[in-house]
């Protein structure tokens, strides 16, 4: 933030709710994107990157269990995300299906 | 000394470098883990052509580039090679950087480069349609400007949350004649069923992939595009480092130094693969991929090939990243999980022909502005991630003492991507303190020199 003897100071954000509006700039999306998004953004599932992209604003851990189950969270965060060309090759065979 | 160096049409290259052709480790196709086989390029041919599919898994060399792709890239092709004098004035380096300028393209970025070629090989394969997702837009845009080109009809399905935000993004798509849809969209199977749950779901790229990948596969005539990560689309953006290498080179200079930002990896493969050529062949020759520490792939992660989920249920391309089996400390490992990156920018990787580095938001944004304010181009968030770079090397080399040649791409310009860049300028991407950082004294030596 600029100041008004016209220096930058970045001041250390509190962890919000999840409630609070703070947003990230999304390096999947690319756009800015708030917490809320973030935490519901795999079919109400958080996004597997929530720790990595907000861990220096948010207490994530702390949110995450107190809104998600155990079961839940290790459905997201102890598998690998997948890659572009696994979500396509799942897609292909998906779409084959309804066809 | 020139400010910029220009190369004539007629000096455009002719063909694009296949890197495939000089990897020392062949590339390792993907797997089927039900099978565990291969993934055949039959398998792709429900999705992409065939001339697409063998550009995928060729290992010539160069390729040819068509006369027809050839008469659309010259439309902003060759694109300028910059010194960015001001800044480096401003860092008091001894080093000479040179940016590869990809924002003059009509939609503003190196995306294009793929697009023109990609929608070219459907055109002459007798696809009439395409499909694809796009997040923030940047790659609908592009491939909205191409079918446009080429008299192809376009379906995007973009990211809802993205859609409701960056209309400017839609607008662009259909100015250029593309239809673009908000996903989760009605208009497919798979998007009905995640708008049952929820009417305002805001959708995820996820999503979007399955609305564009259903839609290609059972409408007639349609195939489905991506602006990143596969090799044919790494192979066309070749011509960014080869066009460099002949711009340098009429200037009597050689890159120490070559950087660029790595989220899929195209716009990194385009400016370096030519450079790493010369690498393989002896050339002494730093090359670094610039990533979000948010998502660091390549800085965090570790070369495996293994499964994509715990049943072990999807094909995976040999990538970047921490294995299946890893199971976290409570929740610590998320942003180590990115599953992005390109696989033949993983192999280099992996050889050690490059290396990588990591930079936060306010790193890469501050980076960005310094860029603004000195060169004037804003750029587009993720090619902040190359400046940052950039920057540390400069700041490295005048420690040094060195008269370093550093090259980067310049991927794209950042106009319509102005909300983020406000958003850091209110103070509401600040998420650390920095009263005695170094970008903040930069911004400080500028307004000296302001």
């Amino acid at each position: 933030m600029k100041t008004g003897d016209g220096r930058w100071v970045f001041p250390i954000a509190h962890s919000p709710s999840p409630e609070v509006i703070v947003e990230v700039y999304c390096p999947q999306l690319g756009m800015l994107i708030g917490f809320d998004y973030c935490l519901k953004a795999q079919n109400g599932l958080p996004c597997s990157n929530t720790y990595g992209c907000w861990k220096e604003r948010v207490d994530v851990a702390a949110v995450l269990k107190a809104n998600f189950t155990d079961e839940e969270l290790a459905k997201v965060f102890n598998t690998v995300p997948k890659s572009r060309l696994e979500r396509i090759m799942e897609s292909v065979s998906e779409a084959g299906r309804k066809k | 000394m020139e400010k910029k160096i220009f190369l004539s049409d007629k000096d455009m290259p002719k063909a694009w470098y296949n890197i495939q052709a000089d990897l020392t480790t062949p590339l390792p196709p993907p797997l089927n883990p039900g099978t565990g086989e291969p993934i055949t390029p039959d398998m792709l041919e429900a999705i992409f052509p065939m001339n697409l599919i063998e550009q995928e898994v060729s290992t010539e060399r160069f390729i040819t580039i068509p006369d027809a792709v050839m008469e659309r890239l010259l439309m902003w092709r060759p694109t300028p090679l910059c010194r960015a004098t001001a800044l480096e004035k401003l860092l008091g380096t001894p080093a000479q950087i040179y940016y590869k300028n990809e924002s003059v393209s009509p939609p503003g970025s190196h995306k294009p480069n793929t697009a023109i070629a990609q929608v070219y090989y459907n055109k002459i394969s007798g696809v009439k349609r395409l499909t694809t997702e796009t997040g923030a837009g940047q790659w609908g845009s592009a491939l909205s400007f191409a079918c446009n080109q080429f008299g192809m009809e376009l379906k995007v399905y973009m990211v809802r949350v993205s859609f409701n935000q960056k209309p400017y993004r839609r607008i662009m798509m259909e100015t250029w004649g593309g239809k673009c849809v908000p996903s989760p969209s009605p208009d497919t199977a798979a998007g009905r069923s995640f708008l049952e749950g929820n009417p305002d779901h805001p959708g995820s790229l996820g999503m979007a992939i399955s609305e564009a990948i259903e839609d290609a596969v059972t409408s007639e005539n349609t195939k489905y595009s991506l602006g990143s990560v596969l090799n044919h689309v790494l192979l066309h953006q070749s011509v960014i480092g080869l066009e460099a290498q002949k711009q340098l080179a009429s200037i009597g200079k050689y890159p120490d130094v070559v950087i660029g930002c790595a989220g899929g990896g195209s716009n990194f493969a385009g400016i370096a693969f030519p450079f790493l050529r010369d690498k393989i062949n002896g050339k002494e020759i730093q090359v670094i991929g610039s990533e979000p520490t948010s998502c660091p792939s390549l800085t965090k992660g570790r070369y495996v090939y293994d499964f994509g989920d715990t049943a072990g249920m999807t094909p995976l391309l040999p990538m970047y990243s921490i294995g299946h089996k890893f199971v976290p400390a409570p929740i610590h490992a998320g942003g180590l999980r990115y599953h992005g990156m390109a696989p033949l920018i993983s192999r280099v990787f992996a050889d050690g022909l490059i290396e990588a580095r990591s930079y936060n938001q306010i790193e890469t944004f501050s980076a960005g502005l310094i860029f603004a304010q000195t060169e004037g181009f804003i750029p587009a968030p993720e090619t902040n991630h190359a400046i940052a770079c950039v920057i540390e090397e400069a700041k490295k080399a005048k420690e040094e003492g060195k008269e370093k040649v550093i090259l980067f791409n310049f991927s794209g310009q950042g106009t319509i991507d102005l909300p983020s860049y406000d958003a850091f300028l209110s103070g509401k991407l600040q998420d650390y303190s920095m009263p005695e950082g170094e970008i903040e004294e930069l911004l400080k030596e500028l307004k000296k020199i302001a």
